[in-house]
């Protein structure tokens, strides 16, 4: 038993003869909290249900503290989920939801009140023992799920999208809270979401995932700034995409024009994709730039300009503090470390991944 | 040990379904028996489908009872759309009044119903087909408003609101907008309320005097005297006509769920 | 205001052929053949025959409406876990039987279990003893479950599949087994349904006439028996009505008191 809580090894899972995962392994360490991140259909949640023991694999086997629990039913794991809908039971109060799994684990009645007491101050509804949860709001009832989950003591919590149905100055209380929770806990979290800000903002390690296979895994950090592939630089935040060929190490062409960058050990002539930040891409003057184009339009979003321009026949997205005029000619300038070069996809495998 | 039960459990639906369709076969069967005794089988015919359509009496009983079926479920279906339209816009305590109303003849027994409007009736109406008439509207509106009521409420009420706005009157904005949006809703409940008229007995069998007969309320009088295979033969082609529709209607509706689902998915896509 | 015009007609009618019908039938049973006020006909349901018919409906609706729930409630589970939609085959199949004449199909039933019937039939081609059941309660019974089944299925069923998947699979979650999830989420929720199911087998099952005149061979009298006696042969309107209306309040109360017990049980918390 290494230091790894959850192990899933060589999962795949078909529905309708549509394989959803692919051959799908995953190493959980002890105490992270780690999020699935993708488009919806990627088989995030399908994990999940799977380490929840709600569906099986079709191969492939799930280690739990190094124990196979592939066949396990789930009311006998040591896991407990905080489902998307909230999924309370309409015909108790919140108590009585709350108590629901205690109860079954025969607990005293002594232990079951101060178990309930300490979960509702934990999750900020301290008195609503005796509420209808069908006349709570969405987040008050998302509160109330992960209170009826957390109790149970779970050595593993999952989470499916918990936030997805409440509005975006909520999200973000809630993003706080449960990180907050996470520390005083001191469990591990497994996250499902769609939404890449809400990704980066939470976990200690993100798996970006895409038709039933790891694009990428490592911190917000890294998958931010070091997208392993164009699926990965799309979906997390905004990107230039070009294609480019790789001149030789430390020069690459973008649009007939070559340029500096830091990537290496990339043949000679192979065809590249090559990512570009909005906020990499420099706007300068005509003389200093690499290319030159027309600015086609400067929207205000707070705290900077998000402008298009028209260069090489490409919209450029790019961000800035100050805002030229709309129709006049700009240069667009790109250091040599903000330029992220990729490989293009090879097998028809991977050529899903980039749609 | 899943298989096994999936079995049994399927095996208990079929006993249930069995259950409720072994009067139908018999009576199928006997409209094909030669034989004018009940139980004894001596022979396929198709004499009495013959026969059927040379007996007047129950041509006319036939008749009685399509036309009251038709004409009381299309009333009520009338009735009973404003209602739900106007039930909606009500505040909560003319809301709760209305429909304790509304669910008077569906709860109250139909042996009270049928007495009740009869002595009624007798006050000013000479019983008849008017009376029986009167009596089917009033018990098949609420099946209308209680089929349309759940689609209302699921409508999108500021498309009502924005055909307005865009220049159409009321009456415009129900046929074109309103109603296309509850459709499936009247027409269940036109066809509950064609259902319940076609079923009934004992509130017709009160409220209808002599000289005017319906399909049970004839075969009621006929089972002392026994009934006529003719009558058989009758069921069983109404049975079939009714088979044959539901199982287009719910094909069509199958199929436009089946394209709902597509687009639906094609548009997460 | 305007808005709510066009429940006019609505009202209107219901006024006229729901209201106007019940207050004429308790003007006629509190009234005699001169006109002259009198709780007779009312109490005239205490009689001993009267009470006699009167509890013998009561232990036979009942009886119905038990069996009833226990037929339908593995019916609506069995659906559910077949994954039948609410309006779609499940609706078909239960109101299909209603296209053929109900007159009818209580005389299919008569055919099936009388003594030369079709049911004793069978038990002779498999070597058994003929049953005795024409003309029986138990026959009634039958003809009884028959009839008001669907309108137990129905509700049961609408109940059971509007319990969320999810729902279920949080209560697994939580730790709970089949049986668990059964006795704390699935009974619980499916009450609402089981109540309407009542209403819906209870009050005919209580006043019904017809089964019994065809399938009790006259030989068992239930109330709606006496009470349509009373008015197509022995022309008394007035006891009718009376009996009518003592009828009608019994079940009335009944059922409040089914639904106040079923409140009260939820307000303390049901497990």
């Amino acid at each position: 038993m290494g230091d790894n809580i959850l192990e899933l090894r060589g999962i795949t899972k078909s529905f309708d003869g549509k394989k959803v995962l692919d051959n799908f392994n995953l190493e959980i360490g002890r105490n992270e909290f780690i999020t699935l991140l993708g488009p919806s259909g990627c088989g995030k949640s399908t994990t999940l249900r799977i380490i929840g023991g709600f569906v099986w694999p079709d191969e492939g086997s799930v280690l739990f503290e190094g124990e196979d629990i592939t066949k396990l039913a789930p009311e006998r794991r040591n896991v407990n989920t905080v489902f998307q809908k909230y999924s309370l039971f309409p015909h108790m109060n919140v108590e009585e939801n709350i108590a629901f799994g205690l109860k079954l684990k025969k607990k005293s009645k002594a232990y079951i009140s101060d178990k309930i007491k300490y979960a509702l101050k934990l999750v900020n509804l301290d008195g609503y023992e005796k509420r209808n949860p069908m006349a709570l709001s969405g987040g008050q009832q998302q509160r109330i799920a992960i209170a009826r989950a957390i109790v149970n003591e779970p050595a593993l919590l999952l989470l499916d999208e918990p936030l997805g149905a409440l509005d975006l100055k909520l999200r973000h209380e809630m993003q706080n809270e449960l990180i907050k929770l996470k520390k005083e806990l001191g469990i591990t979290f497994i996250y499902v979401t769609h939404d890449q800000e809400e990704a980066l903002t939470m976990s200690d390690k993100i798996v970006v995932m895409n038709k039933g296979i790891i694009q990428q895994m490592g911190t917000s950090l890294s998958i931010y700034d070091e997208p392993q592939n164009a699926f990965v630089a799309d979906f997390i935040g905004e990107s230039n995409i070009f294609d480019g060929i790789m001149i030789k190490d430390r020069v690459v062409q973008i649009h007939g024009k070559q340029i500096d960058c830091v990537d290496e050990g990339f043949g000679a002539g192979e065809k590249v994709d090559v990512v570009l930040r909005p906020e990499d891409v420099e706007i300068t003057t005509e003389d200093k730039g690499y290319y030159s184009g027309t600015v086609t339009s400067v929207l205000y979003k707070g705290a900077y300009y998000e402008i298009i321009v028209l260069a090489e026949g490409c919209e450029w997205k790019c961000q800035s503090v100050n805002a030229p005029v709309a129709g006049s000619t700009v240069g667009l300038y790109i250091m040599p470390d903000n330029i992220h070069v990729m490989h293009k996809p090879k097998s028809s495998d991977e050529e899903i991944i980039k749609e | 040990m899943v298989r096994i039960k999936n079995a049994f459990a399927k095996f208990y639906l079929a006993l249930i379904i069995l259950f409720l369709y072994i009067p139908i076969l018999v009576l199928i069967v006997l409209s094909f028996n030669s034989s004018r005794s009940r139980v004894v089988w001596e022979g396929f015919t198709f004499e009495w489908y013959v026969k059927l359509f040379s007996n007047q009496q129950i041509l006319d009983a036939l008749q009685t009872t399509l036309v009251l079926g038709l004409v009381s479920a299309a009333i009520a279906t009338i009735i009973g759309v404003l209602a739900a339209l106007g039930i909606q816009n009500m505040r909560k305590n003319g809301y709760s009044v209305v429909m304790s109303i509304t669910n008077i003849p569906i709860l109250n027994a139909d042996i009270v119903t049928g007495i009740a409007m009869m002595l009624w009736f007798v006050k000013f109406l000479p019983l008849g087909f008017t009376s029986v008439l009167i009596a089917h509207i009033t018990f098949g509106i609420p099946y209308v408003i209680l089929s349309v009521m759940p689609k209302l409420r699921g409508m999108n009420v500021h498309i009502y609101e924005a055909a307005r706005d865009l220049g159409a009157g009321s009456v415009y904005a129900f046929f074109k907008i309103v109603l296309p949006q509850i459709a499936s809703g009247v027409v269940a409940g036109f066809f509950m309320a064609l259902t319940m008229s076609m079923d009934d007995f004992v509130i017709t069998y009160f409220t209808k005097g002599a000289g005017v007969n319906t399909l049970s309320t004839m075969i009621y009088g006929e089972i002392r005297k026994g009934i006529k295979p003719e009558m058989y033969a009758l069921s069983t082609i109404i049975f079939a006509v009714i088979l044959v529709i539901l199982i287009i209607v719910n094909k069509m509706s199958a199929n436009s769920e089946a394209e709902h689902m597509k687009d639906n998915v094609e548009r997460v896509r | 205001m305007k808005k709510r015009l066009p429940a006019t007609p609505y009202l209107i009618w219901m006024i006229g052929f729901v209201i106007c019908p019940l207050i004429a039938i308790a003007i006629s049973a509190m009234t005699d053949k001169e006109g002259n006020i009198t709780f007779e006909n009312i109490f005239a349901i205490g009689d001993s025959i009267n009470g006699q018919a009167l509890l013998f409906s009561l232990a036979i609706a009942v009886g119905c409406t038990v069996i009833c729930i226990l037929l339908a409630y593995p019916t609506a589970l069995v659906l559910r876990s077949m994954k039948f939609r609410k309006n779609g085959f499940t609706l078909f199949i239960l109101i299909l039987p209603m296209w053929m004449n109900f007159i009818l199909r209580i005389l299919a039933w008569q055919m099936i279990l009388s003594k030369n019937g079709l049911l004793n039939l069978l038990l002779a081609s498999i070597g058994l003893k003929p049953l005795e059941i024409a003309n029986t309660p138990v026959a009634l019974m039958i003809g009884m479950v028959y009839d008001f089944l669907p309108y137990m299925i129905m509700p049961v069923f609408n109940a059971i599949s509007d319990i969320d998947e999810d729902v279920i699979d949080a209560a697994r979650d939580l730790g709970a087994g089949k049986l668990n999830i059964f006795k704390k989420i699935i009974l619980p929720l499916s009450i609402p349904g089981m109540l309407s199911g009542i209403v819906m087998v209870f009050v005919p099952a209580m006043t019904s006439f017809v089964i019994a005149d065809i399938l009790g061979g006259g030989k068992v009298q239930l109330i709606g028996n006496i009470i349509e006696q009373e008015f197509m042969k022995s022309m008394n309107w007035h006891l009718g009505s009376g009996l009518s209306i003592s009828l009608m309040v019994m079940v009335m109360l009944g059922l409040a008191f089914t639904m106040k017990n079923d409140h009260g049980e939820r307000d303390g918390g049901l497990w």
